[in-house]
């Protein structure tokens, strides 16, 4: 004896069978005997039937082939050839990475040459100071050397024109000795000074003497004793 | 999963990721883009899926697609304020030969799995155009066993009423008819 099956579960088994199970001899047993006597559940199971075979009678919708291609070409084949975009990302940080390194390398040496460029800048600019500095030490010195050469030879050169005139004109002087009475006293003052009398005279003073005692210190003492009163002679203006 | 079992994996799938994308988008270039993209992941997480999981992994990265497509449309739609889009989807559905080739009974089909919950037509879909078995369903979807087998028998009487309701069915017919 069966007992009665109610349609809610009738309709379950319905879909247990749809869905491909194998009902239990029991269940399959008390199922038909409900089907048997159920249009309402007999109907049921013919339309999700129908509706089953419909769902799996619906057109196939194939992946295009050129799809597929592009997938394989993005995937395993892209391995053989190439590496895969997330394989490449170490690579391309790591380019990224030089690149940054190469840029700040290259930054780095900008300023260090624009430093090293201005130290040699400033020691060019000390080196060419003190050379100058030099420079001008040794051009000071030249032109003291040079205008003491020229002060000394503008003295002699004037003592030497001095002496050329005066001494020509101090021996046309007449000089008048007083007569003296010691021996051999016999005037020859007229040219008692020598041509290389000096006409600076010197402490004591002489004809000559234009430039009074002013250089008397650079007379030579030769010049002196030119117009000193020798044994036996006078000065003109003794 | 080696590079064979990949490629191996992806001429034996491809058709099923592709025909369920498309059904739960409408949309043929959406599509296209979301079982491009469930096979380049597959690709990308090879390591990670066995070989004989190939299937599941790929059916629950499209659904998974599907459903973030589905979300970004329903906010689309809510901001344009219109029901245009829905006639769009419906006209970007299988092409006019591939509704003739299912005929009557496919059409009616397709536009009752349209107006199903997302997630009643992926399960659905998967059951019964796709082959996939429950327990593959429940993995894929990362459901209990139970809620997937509820949530089919359930959507097949929707389609059933809306089969009916469209004449498409006519209702009183048994077995044998």
């Amino acid at each position: 004896m069966t007992a009665h099956l109610d349609e809610s579960r009738a309709r379950a088994w319905i879909h247990r069978e749809l869905d491909g199970e194998t009902l239990a001899s029991e269940e399959r047993r008390r199922l038909d005997a409900h089907l048997a006597g159920c249009a309402a559940c007999r109907t049921f199971r013919a339309e999700l039937a129908r509706v089953q075979e419909g769902l799996r009678a619906l057109p196939a919708d194939p992946f295009p082939e050129r799809a597929l291609e592009d997938v394989l070409a993005r995937t395993s084949r892209r391995t053989l050839a190439e590496p895969l975009p997330f394989r490449a990302r170490p690579a391309r940080r790591l380019t990224r990475r030089l690149a940054w390194a190469a840029a700040a390398a290259i930054a780095l040496a900008g300023v260090l040459g624009v430093y090293r460029m201005e130290r040699i800048e400033k020691d060019r600019q000390a080196e060419e100071t003190a050379r100058a500095l030099e420079q001008v030490r040794q051009l000071e010195t030249v032109f003291k050397l040079t205008s003491s050469a020229i002060d000394r030879s503008t003295r002699t050169a004037v003592r030497e024109v001095v002496a050329d005139e005066v001494a020509p004109a101090l021996r046309r002087i007449p000089v008048r000795f007083p007569p003296t009475a010691g021996p051999g006293g016999t005037g020859v003052g007229e040219n008692a000074g020598g041509p290389e009398g000096g006409p600076k005279g010197g402490p004591e003073g002489g004809p000559g003497g234009t430039d009074g005692g002013e250089n008397g210190g650079d007379a030579p003492a030769g010049d002196a004793s030119s117009l000193e009163a020798g044994p036996g002679r006078r000065s003109a203006w003794t | 999963m080696n590079e064979d079992a990949f490629e191996q994996a992806v001429r034996r799938h491809k058709d099923s990721v592709h025909g369920f994308a498309t059904r739960m988008l409408r949309d043929r270039d959406e599509a296209l883009d979301v079982a491009q993209e469930s096979l380049v992941r597959l690709w990308e997480h090879r390591k990670r899926v066995r070989d004989d999981g190939a299937r599941a992994w790929l059916m629950r990265t499209a659904h998974n697609l599907c459903i973030d497509r589905i979300r970004k449309r329903k906010t689309r739609a809510e901001v344009a304020e219109g029901e245009a889009i829905v006639d769009l989807q419906a006209a970007q559905g299988p092409g006019p030969g591939r509704l003739a080739e299912s005929g009557e009974l496919g059409a009616g089909l397709e536009a009752a799995l349209d107006r199903l919950d997302p997630v009643d037509r992926a399960v659905i879909l998967f059951r019964e155009v796709q082959g996939l078995p429950y327990q593959e369903i429940a993995e894929a979807l990362g459901m209990p066993l139970g809620t997937v087998k509820a949530r089919i028998h359930r959507s097949r009487e929707k389609l059933r009423d809306a089969l009916t309701r469209a004449g498409l069915v006519p209702g009183g017919i048994e077995e044998g008819a």
